[in-house]
């Protein structure tokens, strides 16, 4: 900037004065006789202003780009084999096994078409913006006649969310401190264990909650520290609510990884953001209870006090992990059936990462998930999918933990970012400003820890929580002294790690091709596509079916009148009840599988429909049947029963 | 023939009245008939805008004169209105025409309205001097002659509806009240917003004194500016670069003043007295007298009752020295006493409770001072940064050139700091911002609670001055017309903000609103409580820059005042506007008792707003 001559007075012009529009002073640019001082130059027009913008914003971009080009180059290639293994055959392989997929499908659809939250009375089993965030897919893509059935559509969302939850744990790796091989390594455990493609294809919750969730954990390790940072994770973190109430469990968790990641500069302010917007937007829920006077309970309404005590005591537990005829020993055996190498491997990494300070809580996350699989309670059958990145990042850190940190020239001083040379320039590093600043000293060596690089080439390091590599004197190796022993534990150390990526290649690719190979031909979901298609062509009198949720929104676009009646309603719902006079004899139809006998007690009139009903029709071996329900003295047949 | 660029301006106002025409009548889900409702109103509201007029001829480089219609505003309305004639007709003649089930899309009828209103106003402004020359009561007869069927019409829908119509107001209401409380937020936060942005200034840096000095002081019955004088005279800048021009008044109430300020100026050659004669006497007239005697090139305000920091001259020269293209440099003015004034009277209980209320209590204090440390240390920069800055109207250094350019102060503007930084803004002046505990003026809070109104109403009437005076509307670019309009308008938005959560309960209890509405309803508090939560992260700021002692209860009365002080701005809001409409735009003048001095200058660990 050149420092024109300020004291001069014939060099200032008055902006109001007429002569600005001269054509002399038009051209100030061309001119540089009446060139003015800085200090009056007329700001520049709208228009001057916004190129100016954009391309300073295109400027950032691409460099942004160029710092960041191996990880961008590895990122969309491990998009491509995702999407291949996710995307191909989503909808065919897991099949419609779980009624859940179809409740989340029919709120979403009653959302988008009724202006209701539910398709039945909303009883905040579960706070709504998970369908919410269907229901504005289906609305932007027209999911739902477009899409060959209604769950279809909701497992399209499920794809696109997998691939954003793919790119967050990357990032979230990187800033973790992985190298951008385990960081991709835990991108790809993640998605190709089988039981991700389980539980991930599937229209669940919690995949929407999960994906939140790692973009509050990306946010609260954001290296800039600002604020904008902080209200985003809330404003996550409060989505992951929204979307699954058991993410809560992860708050204390997201809230010490934020303060380890501080600076003390504006901690104050970092805090107080993300819990405000946190319970600002979680606190919405209670405005909405409290807004239809339905908080509390009372008589004749729904009530949220009476929805969580429910899920938190009431609910039936299902038994303890240990008892091998309980429901939660079942669910625990389904999912190892899946894959149990990635979710006991990580929780195997768990247990050495707790040592360090830096990564202990995704350690202990995942090993806190893991025991509450031994209480005593309600356990959900996709809660596994929580469990996923998490354990996928365990493994993936020990690994880079115990791989020893390539130093670029020995003895020689040291780049800070090993791996990336560009970034190594742009330091412009803020000294951190924090009481932990002290422990930036490596205990063993009594070097700055900065000197042995900081791995991520994303982070501004402004506080270092402690060296990147593990600080226990058994691992330091590398150390300045270099002896004879610190090498050849550095050589044993790679040897390690090396043998055991290589086996683990073996090992999965072993064990999970079959079933990737399963998960990308095997159509299971065609019963369920086949009685929908059959119960439409052959059934058209006006008798009232009842359904799963899973057929019952597919029957519902197609206009099927009355309107069908999901099975769980026609016992526990009052509304629903009453349009039922004559109990199960009003029923005409029944559309679904055979429920468990734990299901009929509670539906004392869908058993006694079932009971009087014979099949006309069976999909994939009695997966699911279209029954006629005959009352006595008739007999059954199409297109009307004969009485 | 209109020039291509009024062309291009009627055909970027068409494009939006289509555009807003179809948003209405689509998602929105607005009536069809009113659906051109808000096209119309915006483009009356904001001709430059959303209407078809575009920005007058540059009235200098760069710089597009957005002020005031080329139209009368009644003349637009009349134009507006043939346009919704247009449309309506488009409606129903043509769904007439074509037959029961097809209908004239909404898109062609809104292009045919707004085609008509663009040709009128375009064929009207070239004969401007014609619509001029007409008499103002025949052309508003005519206008309003226009208008009435439209306005029949609207009156009709909007009694059919006035349920819906009230709502949809008050949601407007309640979102737009969000938007400024986020802005307020995010803005007052702005200092904190990356951790390198907390501590900007360096006081280790420091070049050799250069710049000559003229600190303005205009006093006005202040006993206490011989402390003020000497103190600025004790600083460490040289004293032949500093120059004190103190402006008194020539009458019977400034004469203990006056004899102050001579007595010092007879030891200090340095120190000029000048007492201009007449009756009117104001801050603005007394800084635009002692322009002409300024003969230093940073011109400097000094409020007599402030307390200058020791380094601030050295610091100021450096930064005039370092930043070439900056003209006008803002430093930090901090409020002090977070709990009562020293030596305040206390006379008994048997006062009433009003006068103890107003005199006795304390409780908005911490909260002024807060309001002071947020402003200068993190909403300034960023006013600064974003180049529309309304100054302080203290310890602002001004290069010299700068202010002849602007022509000075205005002298008929209450608030003539903030007009000064608006004209500033115009023309380009960047300016700088810095804050640091050790340089910042310290005041204290205004001696009573009256006295705070008295304060708050000729700020905010200041601001509506500087608002319809209009200069911001020159302001080069659309994002900074509109935070301009935004910060001067914040006297409506303070009195509206005192009503929204009573009128959103009667709102929701009597009108039965949509549960959806009720939460929107509940979102300018959800704000409002962040601002809250932030301003307890600034107060543990404050007290720590300050070294202050404060306790739980401080803070605890800081949350807890939050609705009363809120109650309190709009009761100034509304006072400004009433003292505005009644045209009594005289002086009120802030007294002080002097509480900070003595209490040191953040050397000690100093019990908050303690007696000196």
């Amino acid at each position: 900037m050149t420092s024109p001559d300020l004291t001069s007075p014939d060099r200032t012009r008055d902006p109001a004065s007429p002569d600005l529009t001269s054509p002399v002073s038009a051209q100030p640019l061309l001119t540089p006789q009446v060139l003015t001082p800085q200090v009056l130059a007329p700001p520049a027009s709208a228009t001057a202003w916004t190129v100016t913008a954009l391309r300073g914003l295109a400027a950032r971009g691409a460099a942004w780009g160029r710092a960041h080009r191996h990880s961008l180059v590895l990122v969309a290639a491990l998009l491509a084999v995702v999407t291949v293994v996710h995307g191909v055959n989503f909808d065919g392989w897991p099949g419609r096994v779980t009624d859940d997929e179809g409740t989340y499908a029919a709120q979403a659809y009653s959302m988008q078409y009724w202006n209701r939250i539910a398709h039945y009375t909303y009883w905040y089993d579960h706070p709504f913006g998970g369908w919410l965030l269907i229901a504005i897919y289906t609305k932007l893509t027209d999911g739902f006649h477009r899409a060959t059935t209604a769950v279809t559509a909701a497992r399209e969302l499920m794809f696109l969310l997998h691939l954003v939850s793919c790119v967050l744990i990357y990032r979230f790796g990187r800033l973790l401190g992985l190298r951008r091989f385990f960081s991709a390594a835990a991108v790809l455990v993640f998605s190709l264990s089988p039981l991700a493609i389980w539980y991930q294809r599937m229209a669940f919750l919690d995949n929407i909650g999960v994906m939140w969730l790692l973009a509050a954990f990306v946010a609260a390790v954001s290296p800039r520290r600002s604020l904008l940072a902080a209200a985003l994770a809330g404003t996550f973190m409060a989505f992951a609510f929204w979307s699954k109430e058991t993410t809560l469990l992860f708050l204390p968790g997201l809230y010490i990884l934020l303060r380890q990641h501080r600076d003390d500069r504006n901690w104050r302010f970092v805090r107080r953001n993300f819990l405000g917007c946190l319970i600002g937007i979680c606190g919405i829920y209670l405005l909405y209870a409290a807004a239809k006077n339905e908080l509390f309970e009372g008589p004749g309404h729904v009530s949220l006090e009476w929805a969580v005590r429910w899920q938190l005591f009431d609910r039936a537990s299902s038994g303890s992990v240990l008892d091998r005829g309980s429901d939660t020993y079942n669910v625990v055996r389904s999912w190892l059936d899946l894959d149990p190498y990635l979710v006991l491997g990580g929780i195997a990494a768990a247990v050495p990462l707790l040592a360090l300070r830096r990564l202990r809580v995704v350690a202990v996350l995942l090993l806190l998930q893991f025991g509450f699989v031994f209480r005593d309670g309600y356990l959900p059958n996709p809660y596994v999918t929580a469990m996923l990145p998490f354990a996928a990042l365990c493994a993936a850190v020990l690994l880079d933990a115990v791989l020893p940190r390539r130093r670029s020239r020995p003895g020689g001083p040291l780049r800070p970012y090993p791996d990336d040379p560009d970034v190594t320039s742009s330091s412009g590093i803020p000294a951190p400003r924090s009481s932990a600043s002290e422990r930036t000293f490596d205990e063993a060596t009594g070097r700055p820890a900065a000197a042995y690089g900081d791995p991520e080439p994303d982070t501004v390091p402004t506080r270092i929580l402690e060296a990147p590599r593990p600080r226990a004197s058994w691992l330091a190796a590398g150390g300045p002294a270099g002896t004879l022993a610190a090498r050849v534990l550095s050589a044993l150390r790679r040897a390690v790690v090396a043998v055991t990526v290589v086996a683990a290649a073996i090992a999965l690719t072993w064990a999970w091709a079959p079933k990737i190979h399963t998960a990308l031909t095997d159509d299971a979901s065609a019963p369920s596509r086949d009685a929908t298609r059959w119960f439409l062509a052959h059934v058209h009198d006006h008798r009232t079916v009842i359904t799963d949720d899973i057929a019952w929104t597919d029957l519902v676009i197609a206009g099927r009148r009355p309107l069908p009646v999901w099975f769980y309603k026609l016992d526990l719902d009052p509304q629903v009840q009453a349009q039922f006079p004559h109990g199960w004899r009003d029923v005409g139809y029944l559309m679904m599988g055979k429920p468990p006998d734990s299901v009929l007690t509670e539906v004392p009139t869908v058993a006694e429909a079932l009971r009087h009903s014979v099949v006309l029709q069976s999909f994939g071996d009695g997966e699911i049947e279209i029954r006629q329900v005959v009352p006595p003295g008739c007999r059954a047949g199409l297109p009307a029963l004969r009485c | 023939m209109p020039t291509p660029r009024r062309l291009a301006g009627a055909g970027r106002g068409v494009a939006t009245h289509v555009a807003l025409t179809v948003l209405c009548a689509g998602p929105l889900a607005v009536d069809r008939q009113m659906a051109y409702l808000l096209p119309m109103a915006l483009a009356v509201l904001m001709p430059r805008t959303c209407g078809r007029g575009g920005p007058r001829e540059a009235v200098a480089v760069g710089l597009d004169d957005h002020r005031g219609a080329r139209l009368p505003r009644s003349v637009q309305f009349a134009c507006e209105a043939a346009g919704w004639y247009v449309y309506l007709a488009a409606g129903e003649v043509g769904t007439g025409r074509l037959g029961g089930s097809s209908t004239v899309p909404v898109w062609a009828g809104a292009l045919g309205g707004a085609l008509v209103a663009s040709g009128a106003i375009l064929v009207l402004g070239h004969l401007g001097d014609l619509v001029r020359a007409a008499r103002p009561g025949r052309r508003r007869l005519a206008c309003g002659l226009a208008a009435t069927p439209l306005a029949v019409l609207l009156v009709v829908r909007a009694a059919e509806h006035h349920h819906a119509v009230v709502l949809a107001l008050w949601t407007g209401v309640s979102l737009s009240m969000l938007v400024v409380a986020v802005l307020t937020l995010v803005r007052g936060q702005f200092s904190w917003q990356r951790p390198e942005r907390v501590d900007h200034v360096d006081l280790a840096d420091t070049l050799a004194p250069r710049h000559r000095f003229s600190l303005i002081v205009p006093a006005r019955d202040e006993p206490i500016l011989g402390r003020t004088l000497t103190q600025v005279l004790a600083g460490d800048y040289p004293a032949d670069l500093v120059e004190l021009v103190v402006m008194v008044s020539h009458d019977e109430v400034d004469r203990e003043t006056r004899q102050i300020a001579e007595d010092i100026a007879a030891r200090h050659p340095n120190v000029h007295v000048i007492a201009p004669r007449g009756s009117q006497r104001s801050k603005p007239l007394s800084l635009e007298n002692a322009r002409q005697y300024c003969t230093g090139d940073l011109i400097g305000v000094v409020d007599a009752e402030s307390l200058i920091a020791e380094g601030l001259l050295s610091y100021v020269n450096t930064l005039a020295l370092r930043q070439s293209d900056v003209g006008i440099f803002q430093g930090g003015v901090q409020l002090m006493n977070v709990r009562a004034p020293g030596g305040e009277p206390t006379d008994g209980g048997a006062r009433p409770v009003l006068r103890r209320l107003d005199t006795d209590t304390s409780w908005w204090r911490a909260r002024n001072c807060l309001e002071y440390y947020i402003w200068f240390m993190s909403r300034l920069r960023f006013q600064a940064r974003a180049r529309f800055i309304p100054l302080g109207g203290n310890t602002v250094f001004i290069r010299r050139e700068v202010l002849d350019a602007l022509d000075g102060w205005d002298v008929t503007c209450l608030t003539e700091d903030c007009d000064l930084g608006v004209r500033a803004s115009v023309a380009g002046v960047r300016t700088t911002v810095f804050y640091h505990p050790d340089l910042t003026t310290r005041e204290e809070t205004p001696e009573s609670l009256t006295k705070l109104v008295i304060q708050r109403t000729r700020w905010m009437m200041g601001f509506m001055q500087v608002l319809f005076k209009g200069d911001w509307r020159l302001l080069p670019g659309t994002r900074q017309r509109l935070m301009a309009a935004e910060m001067l308008t914040m006297p409506f938005f303070q009195a509206m903000a005192g009503i929204l959560l009573p009128v959103s309960l009667v709102l929701t209890w009597f009108l039965a609103a949509p549960t959806g509405l009720v939460i929107v309803f509940c979102l300018p508090l959800g704000a409002t409580v962040m601002t809250v939560c932030s301003e307890q992260a600034a107060f543990r700021e404050f007290a720590d820059a300050y070294d202050l002692d404060i306790s739980w209860w401080d803070s605890a009365r800081l949350i807890l005042s939050s609705p009363f002080y809120q109650l309190v701005l709009s009761i100034a809001a509304v006072r400004a506007t009433a003292r505005l409409l009644r045209g009594r735009v005289d002086w009120e003048k802030t007294s002080h008792s002097g509480a900070h001095h003595g209490a040191g200058a953040g050397t000690g660990r100093v019990p908050a707003g303690a007696p000196s």
